[in-house]
């Protein structure tokens, strides 16, 4: 190797390295700091114990003794504590803590697999458009900004009508729904980091674009990617809950907080206890995903902590 | 200035135009038709009859010419087609409604602009004092509080455990509809009416409004501008509306711009649990019906609600903030 | 007729009401009925045994009907008229779903259905204690001719348009060209040529019509509105759907010779309707009438709590919560139906095998606790299925229905392996040749008691081995995936049926995607029953065979009828002379409320 290709390759290494260092140390300090913030904490654990309590559905079920599915028409409607039901029983009889149990498997999974999905699209066009620029830039965000114009709920609304979806359709749905607010964001965030000295200095050093993308613009779009997740996560259990809180969402009898919701509703004369508790798994675990949200980007950049 | 708004406005036709094609297709694919109903519910009906109703109808052109025929009528006479339903314009229909979801948004967000606005300033003056706090906690509680289910709470609270009750300071409010149907519908009536949907609809705004007035304040109660008016001895108030509250208001300006869209995209939800006949009525029924010409347009009335809510956003800031003029 | 249980409409609940109130319905019935010397078919011990397949002699009883001042009589004995106090009041009430059209030759549904009952007149009446038809409407008597098929109707002289306009035999003649004119575009111009195969102006009051053959239900079919031809003449009739005339925008050109007019309609608002004080044989004794539309069910109980509106049909759990609210409302529960909830089996082979044996089907039925399910879901507001004529049906017999479906979940599985169907792989479903036991079971979406119900389904089949994945539907789709594309594979519906209570339109081989019979079910010798059923005039004879009938579907288990429904309704205490009933009560021009 001649003297040059070494002095590039070290230069090469040295900044990727440095890049990487970087982003390492900063990701440690970030989780450090979140790990002081009181409130952020509280809400990881709460959510930890919402995602427990929907991972472990199957023992929940073995612990109140029923399963989601089961009818006792006889005893339909129970209250709290009545009839052997911890949380009373919804209009067939079925228990409802079991059902908020698998319930929560399927927000969870619904808005958790979307936000991938979702995520991974926005960063690769975004990426691309932010990145490449030119009339690559300028045809993909004019695409952004028509699909950004369809009104979301009513399209969702037809969607749902058409395909009468699952759980992993439901996820594709709202991925292939969202996923231009994020490109536009990561967009931004790739034109902000191109104009960066070290990216200068790794492309006049001659590292490929590929490469360039890859190893520097890559490892610092990764703290907006997180914290755009901490808020797409929570809202997607909103909006699942909602679609199906309409009917047009999950359907019964598959468990869901919104559609348990939906049934709720007609008992709220009699039976408030049943629209509380779906209503509030919801409210629950939004409400710790935004906090954790709050704690993350707190963490990342504390000047601009409001706290 | 004008030539940005012009040329904002001139991108929304195509847009408009993509949209629409995009629902008259996405409606056409769902299985049913109009006739479907009609079909069912007469045994003795003949083919060749359901076949007569549908010509009558126009729906044995293919779906692309019909929505050619559709848009003519838009362009040229403004005229958005019939509905399937009851061979009405539908514009009527949606004329009729409108006015109750404008209502019902327009005071979502006079609630939400009256109660974030005091709420967000005097947090942030009050910085990490206990008000603060409580404040900080309760506005992420807000929004992420679903908006049927807290308006689902308000039902059984006001109107449902109010008369059980009968507590002096717990008012009974009714539980759902615009206004009483017997001689009701005097300002009164549609005020009770209003208040407990409004409320729902106005939670999620309640909280990020707060949030953002109160960061961007304290963000421009530590500039340096506002520190050298301080230092020249101006009174804290006159600093703090005067200098403070005006950059505040830039943010302020556009989250109301880009609010708009997604009120009248949660007034569906709230419109559902408290029966209100609004626009979110409208689409529900009529996706139900399938009727077309009625989905059509008033998928379209809410994107273009959506789109001038942007515009009126960036209007608004590029009006505000001078530095942001050019887009 | 169908009902939708969809969330725009519990229309059975609403039809049931409105009906109350006096929908005159018509229905087949020889105003005389005397024993005629049809030949009887053995009833036969094996449920699937066939009919004599000679040629029956369908005679009839010719002669002239009673007269509609007389009918009117005896319906006014044997309900307890209140004279009115008051006649200038308003009488309000409620609906879910917006006007569709006020063109009775195009509306199919509720409010529709009641709004064109008010402002016009059908051809006959209907008893409101059998619904079957009486001479009413502009139809003073009729004479049935020896030959069985053509009929005299001598109309009412003292029947006045709306508008003024004297009323004739030429309007009803108009009538019935327009129902046959293709151009109309109507649902019913099937109907009508089913029904009607020529008629005959005599005079001015006299129109003489020739039935299709001899039907035992031709009044019931041939009882259309009557429109006015001094308003309709000369439009042509493709233009009918979108006159202001049908669209009720020009209320001036709404006019029958109902006991209400059109006043006004604000789209999905209200409707106004006002005394037509030209009415005979005389004016109602309600001043207004106001037609609320709601959004849903749950709108409209609470605007009837807040006494914002008259009366409300009731779903099972909302009766509870009306009567706790004491002596302020008049709750009626328990109203018969005309109906039943089904679920009905793809019996196609081409696109399932799974229902092709009838052991199978039947230990479906088995496997139900339909007690239970009415006594838990409908909070006993049903009854168990037994047959197909339900409660309200004058074929109505459970005690000779020879298959009584008790809930046996043993016998069920019991059936299930005598068919060859076990569990082979040990994975809970029972199998056979390769084929699982699992399926779709499409219902339509909107109402919560039949999401109850699926659930229940769902989890009573499984005991015994069979899998099924509940899919909610919204009823058009539902419609396209059982009737106009039939890829279903078991399907629930809810049905209501007319005042003959003939069922061919469910059971036919001819029906099969053009009628109800969405399973494909074919039994021809059951086919020559039901053509029997419908030749015979006299209903002592015809009883028995509809019994036949019932009892051969019922072994057969092409559907499986799960209840006879039951309608539930509150009312306000200002109403008077409402008598709520299957087939309304003597007529809305009684009813008159407190100021």
């Amino acid at each position: 190797m001649s003297t040059l290709a070494e002095t590039i390759t070290t230069t090469d290494a040295l900044g990727q390295s440095r890049a990487a260092r970087a982003s390492r140390s900063l990701v440690r300090s970030a989780l450090g700091r979140f790990a002081r913030d009181r409130v952020a904490m509280t809400a990881l654990i709460i959510f930890v114990s919402v995602a427990l309590f929907a991972i472990f559905a199957n023992l929940v079920s073995r612990w109140t003794g029923f399963t989601p599915y089961e009818n006792h028409l006889a005893q339909k409607l129970s209250a709290p504590g009545e009839n052997g039901y911890v949380l009373g029983s919804d209009a067939n009889g079925r228990d409802i803590l079991t059902r908020l149990a698998y319930g929560a498997r399927v927000s969870i999974t619904v808005a958790f697999m979307a936000t991938l999905v979702e995520l991974t699209i926005g960063l690769g066009i975004g990426l691309i458009a932010g990145y490449a620029g030119g009339w690559a830039d300028s045809i993909l965000m004019r695409l952004v900004d028509v699909l950004l114009s369809i009104p979301t709920l009513p399209l969702l609304i037809l969607i749902a009508t058409l395909y009468s979806p699952g759980t992993y359709t439901l996820a594709l749905i709202f991925a292939l729904i969202f996923w231009p607010g994020d490109s536009r964001l990561i967009r931004g965030e790739a034109l902000a980091i191109k104009s960066r000295e070290y990216v200068d200095a790794a492309r006049v050093v001659g590292v490929s674009p590929v490469g360039i993308v890859l190893r520097h613009v890559l490892p610092n779009v990764v703290p907006v990617m997180i914290v755009l997740a901490s808020l797409t996560i929570p809202s997607l259990i909103l909006v699942e809950s909602a679609l199906s809180f309409i009917g047009v969402g999950i359907q019964v009898p598959e468990p869901s907080w919104g559609n348990m919701l939906d049934e709720a509703q007609r008992f709220y004369r009699t039976n408030w206890t049943y629209v509380f508790f779906p209503g509030f798994m919801i409210f629950i675990t939004s409400l710790s995903l935004y906090l954790i949200g709050d704690g993350l980007r707190d963490a990342f950049d504390p000047k601009q902590s409001s706290r | 200035m004008l030539r940005f708004a012009v040329r904002r406005i001139l991108i929304m036709i195509p847009l408009l135009l993509g949209v629409s094609f995009i629902s008259f297709a996405l409606m056409n694919l769902i299985p049913g038709s109009p006739v479907t109903m009609t079909a069912r519910s007469n045994p003795k009906i003949r083919p060749e009859d359901i076949a007569r109703i549908r010509e009558q109808l126009g729906l044995n052109d293919p779906w692309p010419q019909r929505y050619a025929e559709w848009l003519s009528g838009v362009v040229f006479h403004l005229d958005f087609g019939p509905s399937f339903y009851n061979r009405l314009p539908v514009t009527d229909r949606i004329w009729a409604a409108i006015p109750n979801t404008l209502i019902l948004t327009s005071s979502a967000l006079v609630i939400s602009l009256l109660i974030s606005i005091p709420l967000g300033i005097y947090s942030a003056v009050y910085h990490r004092r206990v008000f603060d706090r409580v404040v900080n906690i309760s506005v992420v509680a807000l929004y992420a509080i679903p908006s049927f289910w807290l308006g689902l709470l308000l039902i059984i609270v006001f109107a449902v455990k109010a008369d059980r009750w009968d507590l002096w300071w717990l008012p009974s409010l009714p539980a759902g509809g615009i206004k009483s149907s017997r001689g009701g519908g005097d300002l009164w009536d549609r005020f009770q009416h209003l208040i407990l949907p409004a409320l729902a609809l106005s939670s999620f705004q309640i909280g990020a409004w707060t949030a953002y007035i109160r960061s961007s304040m304290l963000e421009a109660l530590g500039q340096d501008y506002v520190r050298t008016a301080r230092s020249k001895g101006l009174r804290e108030s006159l600093v703090l509306y005067r200098h403070a509250f005006r950059n505040a208001l830039l943010t302020l300006v556009t989250l109301v711009g880009l609010a708009i869209p997604a009120l009248f995209g949660g007034s569906i939800l709230i419109e559902a649990v408290f029966s209100w006949p609004g626009m979110g009525q409208l689409t529900l029924e009529a996706v139900g019906r399938r009727d077309y010409t009625m989905v059509q347009a008033t998928t379209i009335l809410f994107a273009v609600l959506t789109m001038f809510g942007n515009l009126i956003a960036d209007l608004l800031y590029g009006l505000i903030d001078p530095r942001v003029r050019k887009s | 007729m169908r009902f939708r249980v969809t969330w725009l409409g519990r229309l059975l609940a609403v039809l049931v009401l409105f009906s109350m109130i006096g929908l005159p319905i018509a229905s087949a019935q020889d105003a005389s009925p005397e024993a005629s010397p049809v030949e009887e078919s053995t009833p036969g011990a094996s449920p699937i045994a066939s009919p004599e397949a000679s040629p029956v002699a369908a005679t009839c009883t010719p002669g002239k009907s009673k007269t509609s001042a007389e009918v009117r009589k005896e319906v006014e004995e044997q309900f307890p008229i209140e004279q009115p106090a008051n006649t200038e009041g308003t009488y309000v009430t409620g609906a879910v779903g917006d006007l569709q059209s006020v063109n009775p030759y195009i509306v199919e549904s509720d409010p529709s259905l009641t709004v064109v009952g008010y402002v016009f007149d059908s051809l006959f009446g209907g008893d409101p204690q059998t619904g079957q038809p009486v001479p009413g409407g502009v139809t003073d008597y009729w004479e049935l001719a020896d030959d069985c098929v053509t009929y005299t109707i001598h109309l009412r002289t003292d029947k006045v348009w709306q508008d003024g306009v004297d009323f004739t035999s030429a309007d009803v003649a108009f009538s019935f060209e327009s129902l046959a004119d293709d151009a109309l575009a109507s649902p019913y111009t099937g109907n009508f040529h089913d029904a009607v195969a020529s008629w005959n102006v005599i005079d001015d009051d006299t129109i003489q019509v020739v039935s299709n053959g001899i039907r035992a239900d031709f009044l019931n079919n041939a009882g259309f509105y009557i429109i006015a031809k001094h308003i309709w003449d000369g439009i042509p009739r493709d233009q009918w759907a979108t006159d202001p005339g049908s669209t009720g925008q020009d209320p001036s050109r709404v006019v029958g010779t109902g006991p209400f007019k059109l006043a006004s309609w604000t789209q999905g608002q209200e409707i106004k309707l006002t005394r037509n004080d030209l009415y005979t044989p005389f004016a109602p004794w309600t001043k207004d009438i106001t037609i609320r539309i709601f959004s849903d069910s749950e709108a409209q109980l609470n605007a009837f709590l807040t006494g914002d509106i008259d009366d409300v049909g009731l779903e099972p759990e909302q009766v509870q919560t009306v009567k706790a609210e004491g002596d302020k409302f008049d709750v009626v529960e328990n109203i018969p139906g005309r109906g039943f909830f089904y679920y009905e089996f793809n019996l196609n082979p081409d696109t399932t095998v799974r229902f092709q044996d009838v052991r199978v089907r039947q230990a479906f039925m088995y496997a139900l606790d339909r007690q239970s399910i009415v006594d838990n879901i409908l909070l006993g507001y049903g009854e168990v299925a037994h047959g197909t004529q339900p409660t309200i049906s004058y074929a109505y017999a459970p005690d000779q229905i020879n298959t009584k479906y008790t809930y046996d979940p043993e016998k069920a599985k019991q059936l299930l392996t005598e068919a060859g169907w076990t569990d082979t792989n040990g994975n809970g479903v029972i199998d056979k040749d390769g084929v699982e036991m699992e399926f779709e079971l499409l219902y339509p979406s909107g109402s919560a008691s039949t999401d109850s119900l699926v659930a229940y389904m769902q989890d009573a089949w499984k005991a015994v081995g069979i899998s099924i994945t509940p899919v909610s539907l919204e009823f058009s789709a539902l419609i396209e995936a059982t009737t106009t594309n039939p890829t279903f594979e078991m399907a629930f519906y809810g049905f209501s049926w007319d005042s003959t209570f003939f069922q061919d339109a469910m059971f036919a081989c001819d029906m099969y995607q053009i009628g109800f019979n969405d399973m494909k079910y074919c039994n021809p010798d059951l086919d020559v029953l039901g053509e029997q059923i419908k030749v015979t005039v006299d209903q002592e004879q015809r009883i028995p065979l509809m019994i036949q009938y019932s009892n051969i579907v019922n072994d057969e288990q092409p559907v499986g009828i799960i209840w006879f429904d039951v309608a539930n309704a509150a009312y306000s205490t200002r109403m008077h002379n409402n008598f709520p009933g299957p087939w309304g009560g003597p007529g809305i021009e009684y009813l008159w409320l407190d100021s």
